[in-house]
């Protein structure tokens, strides 16, 4: 594949990614995608030309609605990448891009921390020190581990018991048809179990026995935070992992979006790792709802929901549209009676990622997420829907309300 | 790669632009379950947001060497000959423009619901005048235009007053000053531009309009932009802005609005080079509209390729993250955009391809690639009337003249035989065309919908 970064040869300087940029038109500091893109891009002849390019929150919506296929977002990932080469990456960098070593640490003192947390001086003694905004939402460790859960389970339940995997299987169906690979990420395993017990509740439901692998972060953080040498190394381990059912033909399942985007296309185009393995593994990856529609259109998902009579906010993120399939969760939480799911309008929710936690960063991706906020709060001040976790975090924070992962509406549905 | 496929629809249109979402929009209110899938962000939002139906009566406009004029030649007036007269009039001339295909009735009713989905989204055109509006553009002329924005009404010629022109030192592209003089001279009445100084404008070393259009969503800034051109207004004046005021949609007519509350007098936006904030307006409330007809839009995913039969598009098949995703529909319309939106392709050898579902293009007055194009830039190039060449339901025909497939329709920038640029005709053939491909399509279905 040719490098992303020759598309800027096909820009033609229309704007329109300048014109739908959500963080250019709330700040300065961030000159826009078209300059910072394929503008600067020209310029770039190995050396950093600006360092502005750091404002990009790397949202990908200039890449999907340029109507001349540039990869200004991919060549923004790249520009950063060199300038962090040149600069060197701020601790802070490094630590927030690591979210299952944070987890791991964590997790077994999770009361502990999370109390700590919630201390003023602790916030603001890591926005002194590491330049982590003291409001930025960060998320509460869950103390018991998705993976844990899911062994405890099969413990429990003998039936469920299958050697044949790391963390283990669940029992339903028994064909290799009928079994499907769970990548549930780091959001899932430490801080929200509640996602992938109810991605369990709805593939099981629909007679599919769940293998979970042992994984690792996709490396969507460290990529984001310019670290590609890091980056490659967690794709490299989860490829490995995950190559095995890949090569069966076995679907693998994501319940994060930006997990899934990350496995299925930036590690190809950013990362630049053109490997026929990691191909493999893109190729069988899907998000979940994807997945979900693809068994609606083949007549094999249970569609005997139970009313849930609510009206919600429905929010699709950046990096779940940029997949490129459109809005899955949609179609199919129509499918569950009285709910009425209300598309928000409002590009981004602004953190996108790591971005919204730091310092110098937080206001612009608050700024951003605004109109989002009070759209959800006109549409239901009670709850709304978003399928990526950063993403829903920040709703939780510029909301005030709860947000849940489109899953968890399927999966109350099967009641 | 492995591939995949997702539940159908009735009807899917291939293209976002006017066109597309016109179609979009059709079809969804007759009941049709409808996707809009596109590569990207058409051209909608570089537009001056005015919809142009007939703006010039030399029909054809030239199709010799001889006549190209200058680029500095304007297209002779519609006026005082009534608009529809100048239809009936290139319907009789050019059998196969779209506007001779398309009955007088279906381009009434695609312009009343462009109107209406418009309004909904707060949006107001003014009424079908069957005389064109000629309205200044930014560099101080004068052009032809079937409706406009209300933002822009009273910037035309044909009001009385003279005109005060003011501009911001931070916004490229548009010289007040130079825009007044030209004016001037355009227009035949007094004009004169200045300068404002704004609260918070010096953020930035240069502002794009459509963030500059943010600051007008300020009622505090508009108050204070009021009371600095009062200071300036002669009696009697109008004041034209470039069209900056405001980019909020939900109410987007009330800077405007209360900008002229506030002055007392006419106040009026002019369009500015792309990205242009009325165009952006225009295709947020299509957008807006067809969402709320419950249509579903896929904007960053381009059709690679197609499925069909003999008689039939059964599918087509749209390049996702990892692999390609199949879309079935009852009915097809392709609205893609010309040879320059990229739904149709061009090679140096002199190769025209609509690449999706291999139809022909038709090369009116080109037989060989040497006349494609005229010496002046400024000319009516062949080139510009290439396109698909369909019959009147709108199903582009094959080599044979037949229509390629019973279900696949066209809209838009891709039909043959018209020249939107020379014409001044664009937002009328794709808002009627993207009609009509809907109703065809729809009826296509039968009982389907």
């Amino acid at each position: 594949m040719e490098d992303i970064r020759f598309t800027l040869d096909h820009c033609v300087k229309c704007n329109i990614c300048t014109s739908m940029c959500p963080v250019s038109r709330v700040t300065p500091l961030f000159p826009g995608p078209k300059y910072a893109g394929p503008q600067a891009q020209r310029l770039r002849y190995g050396p950093s030309t600006d360092r502005s390019v750091d404002f990009c929150s790397g949202c990908g919506i200039c890449s999907q609605v340029c109507p001349h296929g540039v990869k200004i977002a991919e060549i923004n990932a790249k520009a950063r990448h060199t300038m962090y080469q040149e600069c060197g990456i701020p601790l802070r960098n490094q630590i927030i891009a690591r979210p299952d070593v944070l987890g791991r640490l964590a997790s077994p003192a999770a009361p502990v921390i999370n109390l700590a947390m919630r201390l003023p001086g602790v916030r603001r003694a890591m926005e002194a020190i590491l330049h982590i905004h003291h409001a930025a939402p960060m998320p509460s460790f869950s103390f018991e581990t998705f993976p844990a859960w899911f062994r405890n389970r099969r413990q429990q339940i003998p039936s469920l018991r299958n050697p044949s995997s790391n963390h283990g299987t669940t029992s339903g169906a028994t064909t290799p048809d009928e079994t499907v690979v769970y990548y549930h990420g780091c959001a899932t395993h430490f801080y929200e179990p509640r996602i992938g017990k109810a991605a369990i509740k709805v593939l099981e439901r629909n007679g599919y026995q769940v293998i979970v692998p042992e994984q690792g972060c996709c490396g969507l953080p460290l990529m984001s935070n310019g670290n590609f040498e890091a980056a490659r190394q967690v794709v490299r381990f989860n490829v490995a992992r995950l190559l095995p059912y890949a090569r069966q033909g076995l679907p693998i399942v994501a319940t994060s979006s930006s997990c899934s985007l990350m496995l299925k296309r930036e590690v190809r185009e950013i990362l630049d790792m053109q490997d026929d393995d990691t191909a493999l593994v893109s190729a069988h990856l899907y998000d979940i709802c994807e997945f979900l529609l693809i068994r609606l259109a083949m007549g094999q998902l249970d569609i005997a929901f139970q009313p849930i009579p609510l009206r919600v906010p429905y929010h699709a993120p950046c990096q779940l549209r940029g997949h490129g399939f459109g809005k899955p969760a949609l179609e199919l939480l129509q499918l569950i009676p009285e709910l009425e799911t209300i598309e928000m309008s409002a590009a981004c929710c602004g953190t996108a990622g790591t971005y919204g936690y730091k310092q110098e960063k937080y206001s612009i991706a608050m700024a951003v997420g605004e109109e989002l906020f009070s759209a959800i709060h006109s549409t239901n001040p009670h709850l709304s829907a978003c399928d990526s976790e950063t993403c829903r975090w920040q709703i939780v924070h510029g909301t005030g309300l709860p947000s849940v992962h489109p899953i968890e509406l399927l999966a109350a549905a099967y009641q | 790669m492995t591939s995949s496929r997702f539940p159908g629809y009735d009807i899917i249109v291939i293209g976002a632009g006017v066109a597309g979402l016109m179609a979009g929009i059709t079809a969804t209110n007759l009941g049709a379950r409808t996707l809009v899938v596109a590569k990207g962000v058409g051209s909608t939002a570089l537009t001056t947001g005015a919809i142009d139906i007939l703006g010039t009566q030399n029909i054809p406009p030239t199709r010799s060497p001889a006549q190209a004029g200058p680029i500095s030649m304007l297209p002779s007036p519609i006026r005082p000959a009534s608009l529809s007269a100048a239809l009936q009039q290139l319907r009789q001339s050019q059998p196969h423009h779209p506007y001779a295909i398309i009955s007088q009735e279906n381009l009434q009713a695609g312009i009343e619901l462009f109107r209406h989905t418009c309004a909904q989204a707060g949006l107001h055109y003014t009424g079908i005048a069957d005389e064109n509006l000629w309205l200044p553009t930014a560099l101080g002329a004068v052009r032809p235009t079937a409706l406009a924005p209300a933002a822009q009404q009273a910037g035309v010629v044909d009001r009385p007053e003279p005109y005060l022109i003011v501009g911001f030192h931070q916004l490229k592209d548009f010289y007040p000053l130079y825009l007044a003089d030209n004016l001037n001279r355009t227009s035949g009445h007094p004009a004169r531009g200045i300068y404002l100084e704004i609260p918070r404008i010096a953020a930035r070393a240069d502002w794009f309009t459509l963030y500059l259009a943010q600051l007008f969503d300020d009622p505090a800034l508009r108050y204070t932009v009021a009371q600095q051109i009062r200071s300036h207004l002669l009696p009697g004046e109008r004041v034209g802005f470039p069209a900056v005021l405001g980019q909020q949609t939900s109410q987007p007519e009330i800077p405007w609005l209360d900008l002229q509350h506030l002055l007392g007098v006419p106040v009026f936006e002019i369009p500015t080079v792309p990205p242009s904030v009325p165009g952006w307006r225009m295709f947020e409330a299509l957008k807006a509209g067809f969402r709320a007809a419950g249509g579903q839009l896929l904007i960053g995913s381009q059709v690679v390729e197609s499925s069909v039969d003999k008689q039939k598009v059964l599918a087509i098949k749209v390049q996702t993250a990892a692999r390609l995703l199949t879309l079935e529909a009852g009915a097809f319309i392709l609205a893609a955009g010309g040879l320059y939106g990229g739904g149709l392709l061009s090679y140096w050898d002199g190769k025209l391809e609509e690449p999706l579902f291999g139809l022909p293009v038709a090369t009116p007055g080109a037989a060989q690639i040497t006349d494609w194009h005229r010496p002046t830039y400024g000319a009516a190039h062949p080139a510009q009337e290439f396109g698909l060449a369909t019959n009147a339901q709108l199903q582009p025909l094959d080599a044979n003249q037949e229509p390629a497939f019973e279900n696949l329709f066209a809209a838009g920038a891709m039909l043959a035989h018209w020249n939107p640029w020379h014409e001044k005709s664009g937002d009328g053939v794709t808002i009627a065309t993207g009609y009509q491909a809907a109703l065809s399509a729809t009826h296509c279905l039968g009982d389907r919908v």
